[in-house]
């Protein structure tokens, strides 16, 4: 079971960025000029029909996959790189540090991801890089408090004592012993927040804090298609949320499927 | 060689909060209560007890895993009770441990080879070529050949193989020192033999003075040199493992004696009353008094102090006179 979520996950993945990095061979049309009548529901010629400026509605999604792939990747990354160690640091040391950073953390978890990455996208003004700057301080929580965690019941494991007294530094003993120990984790982690990021990432979109027009992307082109569901042009929000949310269950699914296959395993 | 003065180990009992609003005072387990030997060079003390009595605390501390409440411990002439930093990272390279668990203690995600070459690049001893080539002796000396055990991890060997990493780990470094705590009690019983071989086989060698903590009496006649019964944190007998096992004066090592299992048939039998008391409420008088077959009203109201009787050290109001 676990291994077809996996696979599911990174067909689905792997489809998305491979769209994303060949998009100039599989569009047919410029996804920024208008190719066609406005507003045409899908047809031969425009497989997801065209948009109310005339635009080709699947050359868009195709090009969109760019903007959100970028933004969620490097957001992640980046609350990856501050979250782990954080957590490893506050876990292993404990102490006033530990509940420092435990407070701010808990305090940042507290609000719903999107209204706290609004709050930081709107501070900071619309920007591929600002938004990616708000999505990766929502996700800091997640790694810092699974690290935090696992740091805690790593540190009291018998081969940790045992590397102490061997004389090993604090240091060493973070890098060699108790890290490898929760790197699974933190992949694991990283792809199911990654998959909550891209629902933040069309979230933010939508509300126009990371692109501006004619620039294709998913949350975006929801925001331009809503005008017009009421009117009966489907065509034009349905693609795109479509692709959110196929991309959010690509990582989701290979997200829970690591966690089933390594993390329920160690906890033995 | 190693000197321990009326060592301590208080923990703090862990309340809940109700309790804590409650509690007039900070309630403390007194896991060991003032523990005091010495081990010469080359010598082999045995810490003999339940679980729970200490025992194990005691050896944590003494190879610096706890701190003491009080007490001194003294390696070779120094006071090493509180040191820190760069001075307990020296002396730790003369004080090893191994562990019960041989589970446990090793890292999984490393591999053998890594877990022998860790301590020599943390003392510097060695270059990592160098300590590939003194990690590959050590493992083929422990009976693990290199070629096959040096890229494996822990969870593709068996407990007495790991235990034999665990071993080569402790003795890479040429410790003069080594608390071994309970290291056969988690082996098969038939590769306890060659564990302890091995264990002892590197005592000569290095000419090393050891603690070795068991629950097992029978073990201590094949290791031992000198044998201290520990009950409650405190030694209630303590001298030669010989006169020891022969004539037990503690109606506890009595008790202890009488329940290793032998093809001989015993001539006394010596038994224990109840189980073994909370140490969070340990009993007035002698310790062993509520479980003691043998007490009287003074043991109820007076704690005998370890005092010498013949050939050894002996904390009881009435020494008993049997001989197994």
């Amino acid at each position: 079971m676990s291994n077809r979520m996996l696979y599911a996950g990174l067909a689905i993945i792997s489809a998305v960025v491979f769209m994303a990095i060949f998009a100039p061979f599989i569009a047919p049309y410029d996804p920024t000029k208008s190719t066609g009548d406005v507003l045409q529901p899908p047809s031969a010629e425009h497989i997801m029909g065209t948009d109310n400026l005339g635009r080709d509605i699947f050359s868009r999604v195709v090009y969109g996959a760019r903007v959100v792939l970028i933004v969620v990747f490097s957001a992640s990354l980046l609350s990856m790189l501050v979250g782990v160690p954080l957590g490893l640091i506050s876990g292993y040391y404990g102490g006033k540090l530990d509940r420092v950073l435990s407070m701010i953390m808990d305090s940042l978890y507290a609000f719903p991801s999107l209204i706290l990455a609004i709050a930081i996208a709107a501070v900071l003004g619309p920007s591929v890089f600002n938004a990616m700057v708000a999505i990766a301080v929502v996700y800091i929580p997640t790694y810092f408090r699974m690290i935090r965690g696992q740091t805690l019941s790593i540190k009291t494991r018998l081969f940790v004592e045992a590397a102490k007294v061997s004389g090993a530094s604090n240091a060493r003993i973070l890098r060699k012993y108790i890290f490898p120990n929760v790197a699974t984790t933190v992949i694991v982690v990283f792809s199911l927040s990654v998959a909550d990021a891209i629902i933040t990432e069309a979230g933010l979109s939508f509300l126009g804090f990371i692109v501006t027009a004619p620039t294709p992307d998913w949350g975006f082109d929801l925001s331009s298609g809503k005008p017009y569901l009421p009117a009966g042009y489907w065509w034009m929000i349905t693609f795109p949320g479509l692709m959110v949310m196929l991309l959010s269950l690509g990582f989701a699914l290979v997200g829970e499927a690591l966690s089933e296959k390594y993390l329920a395993r160690e906890e033995r | 060689m190693l000197r321990v003065e009326n060592l301590k180990k208080y923990f703090p009992v862990q309340k809940s909060f109700i309790e804590t609003l409650f509690a007039r005072k900070l309630e403390f387990i007194r896991a060991v209560d003032g523990v005091s030997f010495e081990v010469g060079r080359g010598e082999v003390l045995c810490l003999v007890g339940e679980s729970g009595c200490g025992k194990t605390t005691t050896g944590r501390m003494i190879v610096k895993l706890e701190e003491p409440s009080d007490g001194r411990i003294i390696f070779k002439g120094r006071d090493i009770t509180h040191l820190e930093g760069d001075e307990l990272r020296e002396i730790r390279k003369h004080i090893q441990m191994v562990f019960q668990d041989p589970y446990a203690s090793l890292n999984p995600r490393m591999t053998i080879g890594e877990h022998l070459i860790d301590p020599l690049l943390i003392h510097e001893l060695a270059t990592r070529e160098e300590a590939e080539e003194i990690a590959k002796d050590m493992l083929n000396k422990v009976g693990l050949p290199a070629e096959q055990f040096f890229n494996r991890f822990p969870h593709q060997l068996s407990g007495g193989q790991r235990q034999r990493v665990a071993i080569a780990r402790a003795m890479i470094l040429k410790p003069e020192f080594v608390v071994a705590d309970e290291p056969v009690s988690q082996i098969d019983v038939s590769l306890r033999a060659a564990i302890l071989e091995l264990l002892l086989r590197f005592k000569k060698e290095l000419n090393q003075s050891m603690i070795f903590i068991t629950h097992d009496l029978s073990i201590t006649r094949v290791i031992g040199d000198r044998i201290a019964v520990m009950y409650l944190g405190k030694i209630v007998e303590m001298g030669e493992v010989d006169s020891i096992v022969k004539r037990p004066m503690h109606p506890y090592t009595a008790a202890l004696l009488s329940a290793v299992p032998s093809f001989v048939k015993k001539k006394i039998r010596i038994d224990v009353i109840g189980e073994i008391a909370n140490p969070r409420e340990i009993p007035k008088g002698c310790r062993y008094s509520p479980r003691c077959p043998f007490a009287k009203d003074v043991c109820r109201r007076e704690e005998p102090e370890l005092e010498k009787v013949e050939d050894r050290l002996v904390a009881c109001h009435y020494p008993l006179e049997v001989e197994f």
